[in-house]
């Protein structure tokens, strides 16, 4: 990318409240449903993710067509102006951001904070997503050139420039897997600031449910939930915690439910690998329900969606792409012990209805620390500025400064 | 009904003939021993059920395949449980499940691992080779169907400065550096064999130092088993490529292993044994190894990718037909392993439970 200098020093200096304006405006184009950057994206990720081009549709209107140039101004309020005795927050001068996966979501935000903080940011686009990124980029251009100009996209595969840029950047972002993120926290100086956002996995908790309405409608919103993005991002539930005496007829109507969105937003690519994990699963369920029959597997004509109604609380492995696990309950204490063994890995709880006007179930749900705990069809799509990995999400983008005086 | 101790002498029999297809021995002692572990395998026997199978089949393609990981929730054995004289364990934290492979005796296990271990590593060599290995010590680790194997192979054609150079989790730096100083020198054959996350070790270590190698002409090196939540990931061929660099070895002298605790026998790359041969996995006569897909479940073709079965003889107090998690291709006269669904990359950004469990 051509290197402009002053067009730096103009970005980092522009004032706050500008800059805050025309990003804002951006995320405003951006949630236009109908508008050119919903159209590209629409257009490209198919191809370059191997999701369904009904499933990104879906997608991204339920993740962003509650959104508008206003939730970014909140976000900045709240985390920056509110807490501070200075009007004008800065950011470092550089930012470099590792993305990973496949969904355009977390690249978008992403790349958005640290121009709210007036850095400059370098982007290593996931390998899964080549994409998302450089769409980013090409529609900010066209609302904001000075922001444009301080993004740079790294070559997906280019691992000297990703080493120098990381090198010069003063706030790394990462995201993706565990073992990345330790690997860069051990190659960067103390005194580099790294934003981590590892991976995570969500779940849904259902209560016991009599009315049969009740019952289709917790299992359309799972469904939901579970369709979208093929059950590959950290909101999609990967297990399900259902109240004893609703699990069987939860397990029936989700199958239905499930088939049904397969018919309107159809299951995306799967790599030999993820069919091959995918059998495995449907295997290890079917060998353990030979031996007990309170364990069921419930699987579409090709393997589109499975459903494993599990008969203990054990937690096992999933494959996701649209696999899920119903995992019994009898009371609080039990779901208690079951969310225990997740609580430092939650992004999300979806809760039914009829846990909704619960107190006590929503604070043992608390206890395991997910970032969010919201009704179930909801999980896809979190507010503006949520607490991802449970954290703020420009304060930690920011440098900040106690006046004092 | 035939007995256990008349199929194992037939299956130890084979194992100790050269090795020679012989597809109707195959299928006598394969559904010879498929009826004694649905009759004395309850679970298993709950599962051929609940698939319609009965015991009276005439295939070993009919046998219902088992996925490893029922070996982590069920005791997988046709013996009673007093007559237990070995189990071995999957890796994995205390947090998570292991799998477990029982055995009532070690007879015919060690026989398989010996014949294809000497196959593939020392189809050349006479005698005894010095044996360096990656890996805990037998003692250190007596779950360990790996350090087992090892030290099965020790015993039988280490020669007496072969030695373990991993104690206490800890690679021993000056003990591999003096094993590959002897390497370097000596007139007899040399094996370095361990897991494939120990290699990673052992070359940061020599990176660190930074020190190179130059072993003589009779080394070979082996490698096995993936690097997930051990240390940074890296693909078999940069492997490859670092061991020969810093060892001074050629990769054809570099053999990976493929195998499995719930596993009587492993499969070794042909390279060393048909040296100029396009690399495969070697399968010994007493295994027979299915490629099947993963959504149909019907048999796969020359080449096409699917889902890896193994029906192994020499499992005879457990299951003899495993399914494994991984991916491959059948190719003339072997199999390639193309990937492993645990170790695969994800597109998405939710983590592995079993990752999750790992990490506690």
């Amino acid at each position: 990318m051509r290197r402009n200098h002053n067009r730096e020093i103009e970005l980092f200096d522009f004032p706050f409240e500008d800059n805050i304006d025309l990003l804002s405006a951006f995320v405003t184009e951006w949630s236009k449903g109908d508008g050119p950057i919903r159209s590209a994206l629409q257009a490209n990720l198919p191809e370059a993710t191997g999701f369904h081009a009904e499933t990104v549709k879906k997608g991204l209107a339920v993740a962003w067509d509650g959104f508008n140039g206003t939730d970014l101004w909140e976000c900045v309020e709240r985390e920056l102006l509110k807490p501070l005795r200075t009007s004008s927050p800065r950011g470092f001068r550089n930012t470099a951001i590792i993305l990973a996966g496949s969904l355009p979501m977390p690249a978008w935000h992403g790349i958005l904070l640290p121009l709210a903080l007036r850095s400059k940011v370098y982007v290593k686009p996931s390998r899964h997503d080549p994409v998302s990124a450089r769409i980013f980029l090409k529609a900010l251009a066209q609302t904001s050139p000075i922001h444009a100009e301080a993004v740079e996209i790294a070559p997906t595969d280019d691992r000297k420039s990703l080493e120098k840029e990381i090198g010069k950047s003063e706030c790394v972002v990462v995201y993706g897997a565990n073992a990345t993120i330790e690997l860069i926290r051990c190659q960067l100086p103390a005194n580099k600031r790294l934003v981590s956002y590892g991976h995570r996995i969500s779940c849904g908790v259902v209560g016991k449910i009599k009315a049969a309405q009740e019952l289709q409608e917790a299992a359309t919103s799972l469904a939901l939930d579970i369709a979208l993005w093929d059950q590959l991002g950290c909101l999609s539930p990967v297990e399900v915690f259902v109240q004893n005496g609703t699990i069987d007829d939860l397990a029936d109507e989700l199958a239905n439910q499930l088939q049904s969105a397969e018919n309107k937003w159809p299951r995306g690519q799967r790599d030999d690998l993820a069919n091959v994990a995918l059998a495995s699963a449907i295997s290890d369920a079917e060998f353990r329900a030979a031996a007990n029959p309170r364990t069921r597997t419930l699987v579409g004509s090709n393997n589109e969606w499975v459903v494993v109604r599990e008969s203990d609380n054990r937690p096992r492995p999933n494959p996701l792409n649209r696999f899920i696990r119903l995992r019994p309950f009898d009371n609080l204490s039990d779901l208690a012990n079951a969310l225990d063994p997740l609580s430092r890995h939650l992004a999300c709880i979806g809760i039914s209805d009829s846990f909704a006007q619960n107190l006590e179930a929503i604070e043992v749900i608390s206890r395991a620390r997910p970032s969010r705990i919201c009704r179930l069809g909801q999980m896809q799509s979190p507010p503006f500025s949520w607490h991802h990995d449970n954290q703020s999400i420009l304060t930690p983008l920011s440098i900040a400064t106690d006046v004092e005086v | 009904m035939i007995s256990r101790k008349e199929i194992d002498r037939e299956v130890l029999k084979w194992i100790s003939e050269p090795w020679e297809e012989d597809s109707e021995r195959f299928n006598d002692l394969a559904l010879k021993i498929f009826r004694h572990q649905v009759t004395h395998c309850a679970p298993y026997k709950s599962f051929c059920q609940s698939r319609g199978i009965s015991s009276e089949i005439d295939t070993w393609r009919d046998i219902p395949v088992v996925p490893t990981t029922a070996f982590k929730e069920f005791s997988l054995r046709a013996f009673p449980k007093n007559y237990i004289c070995k189990t071995f364990r999957t890796s994995g934290t205390s947090q998570s499940t292991k799998g477990e492979l029982h055995l009532d005796t070690l007879q015919l296990y060690e026989k398989s691992l010996r014949s294809s271990f000497e196959r593939g590593l020392l189809p050349d060599v006479e005698g005894s080779a010095s044996m360096f290995l990656l890996a805990p010590s037998a003692e250190e680790v007596p779950d360990s169907s790996l350090s087992h194997m090892f030290s099965v192979m020790l015993r039988e054609r280490g020669l007496p400065n072969s030695r373990w150079l991993i104690k206490e989790g800890e690679l021993m730096r000056d003990s591999c550096l003096e094993a590959l100083n002897e390497a370097q020198n000596c007139s007899h054959p040399v094996l370095f064999a361990g897991a494939a996350f120990a290699w990673v070790h052992l070359l940061e270590f020599l990176r660190s130092c930074p020190m190179n190698f130059k072993l003589s002409e009779k080394a070979r090196c082996m490698e096995t088993g993936g690097f997930k939540g051990k240390v940074r990931e890296v693909n078999r061929r940069t492997l490859y490529a670092e061991i020969s660099s810093r060892l001074g070895i050629s990769t054809n002298m570099i053999v990976n292993q493929y195998g499995m605790t719930e596993l009587g026998s492993q499969f070794y790359d042909s390279n060393i044994f048909s040296p100029g041969y396009p690399r495969k996995k070697m399968i010994p006569p007493w295994v027979r190894v299915q490629i099947t897909d993963p959504i149909t479940g019907t048999e796969c073709r020359l080449s096409e990718l699917g889902i890896i079965s193994i029906f192994d003889l020499a499992n005879t107090g457990s299951i003899l037909a495993i399914q494994t998690s991984d991916v491959g291709k059948r190719t003339e006269g072997g199999f390639e392993v193309i990937g492993r669904s645990e170790f695969s990359d994800s597109r998405g950004c939710s983590i592995a439970i079993d990752e999750m469990l790992e990490s506690q």
